[in-house]
């Protein structure tokens, strides 16, 4: 429950709603005339959102960690620089993931809905159980998915650092993030050149 | 009409009220016309939160696979807590979605609208907005409801139950708003306890205990929302119905008391913007 709600208290608005009011407000209109490209823009917004929070936010879940289930047996100095690397990396790449989501405002006109099931289905198979949890056969489908490399890889780097594990994880969240850029890029440039905005 | 009443301009107060409760069903119900427009945005907003709210299932699924009971509710209880409040929340936001951000019109001097309006100036506010993923979400209590196999008198008694809460979490959402008249930052406080209630209400009542119970039952209305009316649905029991249902029409009463004590002190912000 304080999972959850910790999980609800930090989302950012940036990517997953400022993106698809611009888009159905007509807003990006005059966004996209800039002299620096829009889904940048976005990112570089969300960037400011999640550097206050994460400090609150950070504090908040090592308090919480510390007193339900104490430390963690063999987390030294390599672990946390590991940790902390792959934590950005998936922020990173839920960032851009959640702004690909919300481009797609330029077809379906509200991407909410996309939203919810995308932030709910990080929230139950990634945060509140370990992916260990869930059937084996559906494992390597699991870890396929983005749950991977945004909370369940950096999380069992944190808890369980391994040099081989930190390799897999670094190069999942490095391919996800060259993916869902180049992602990012695609959706925008066709939803611009589909672009239609009303006078007024 | 009586002669005096007609010499006086007066409307007779059974007339006016009639003439109040039939505005506001046609606000509803062009406030759900509105969201129409856009067939296909429509219905994939409620496919999705039905969805949406589904997948927390799967949650409780794999924590009773762990453990066979969790504060006492097993998986049909907590599907009907589900429902519960699934359901008022969404019959609130269905109806009553204006409320929920009463904050920022009272900040934003947008209250102004409303009391140049021919009707009652709370009504008004409160019937002026829909929420289309809310029928959603009181779509999905139904289903729940109807998966824990309630029974017709079940149903009947979920669909008092949800108009209960419905008006609970309404007049709740009110009072916390109206804190707005008298303190700006009172914005963020209404928005995080309105959360809260939906929060702690998709949890068993059985693992809060003492203080947090007493919070929950009398201060946060999450008890008299949620948990009494599972209760009753699940076990049976219909000694707490009347005050559940008393304690929906005092709490609606003293938030409307406390939002018209509130709007003595609202001024215009002279706001010049389009209602479309």
């Amino acid at each position: 429950m304080i999972t959850e709600m910790l999980w609800f208290a930090a989302q950012s608005r940036a990517v997953s709603e400022q993106a698809s009011e611009d888009i159905r407000g007509g807003n990006i209109a005059y966004l996209m005339n800039k002299p620096y490209h829009y889904a940048l823009y976005i990112l570089a917004r969300y960037t400011g959102e999640w550097s206050i929070r994460l400090p609150v936010y950070l504090v908040l879940a090592v308090m919480m960690g510390v007193a339900m289930v104490g430390g963690l047996p063999g987390f030294g100095l390599p672990a946390l620089a590991a940790s902390a690397v792959s934590f950005l990396l998936g922020i990173t790449v839920n960032g851009v993931l959640k702004l690909c989501i919300s481009l797609t405002s330029f077809w379906v006109e509200d991407a909410q809905p996309f939203q919810w099931l995308y932030n709910k289905l990080l929230l139950i198979v990634g945060t509140v159980f370990p992916i260990e949890i869930f059937p084996e056969a559906t494992r390597p489908f699991l870890k396929l998915t983005p749950i991977y490399p945004v909370c369940y890889g950096p999380a069992r780097l944190a808890v369980d650092f391994h040099a081989e594990s930190c390799l897999e994880i670094f190069g999942t969240q490095i391919l996800y993030l060259a993916f869902g850029c180049a992602l990012l890029f695609f959706i925008y440039g066709k939803g611009v050149k589909k672009l239609y905005v009303n006078g007024g | 009409m009586s002669t005096e009443d007609e010499k006086r301009g007066r409307i007779p107060y059974r007339v006016s009220l009639r003439n109040q409760v039939r505005v506001c069903l046609l606000s509803i119900k062009y406030n759900i016309m509105r969201e129409m427009l856009n067939k296909v945005t429509f219905m994939t907003n409620i496919f999705f939160m039905i969805l949406n709210n589904g997948s927390f299932l799967i949650q409780w699924a794999v924590l009773f696979r762990l453990k066979g009971d969790i504060g006492g509710y097993t998986m049909r209880e907590v599907m009907l807590l589900w429902g519960v409040c699934a359901a008022s929340y969404g019959l609130a936001h269905i109806l009553f979605a204006r409320v929920f951000s009463l904050p920022e019109l009272i900040i934003n001097g947008k209250l102004d609208a409303y009391l140049v309006l021919p009707k009652n100036v709370l009504l008004g506010v409160m019937t002026s907005s829909t929420r289309t993923s809310a029928i959603g979400d009181f779509a999905y209590g139904l289903i729940l409801a109807c998966f824990c196999g309630v029974g017709v008198k079940g149903i009947l008694l979920f669909l008092l139950l949800t108009a209960n809460g419905a008006i609970i979490v309404t007049a709740f959402a009110l009072l916390a708003g109206s804190l707005s008249f008298w303190f700006v930052r009172a914005e963020m406080f209404s928005e995080r306890m309105v959360n809260a209630v939906v929060s702690f209400g998709t949890y068993p009542d059985g693992i809060f205990d003492g203080a947090a119970k007493f919070l929950l039952y009398y201060i946060i209305p999450v008890g008299m929302m949620v948990y009494q009316p599972v209760h009753i649905l699940a076990e049976d029991v219909f000694g707490s119905l009347p005050v559940v249902v008393g304690y929906g029409l005092l709490l609606s009463a003293a938030a409307a008391a406390v939002f018209y004590r509130g709007l003595r002190r609202y001024s215009s912000g002279n706001l010049m913007a389009p209602r479309v």
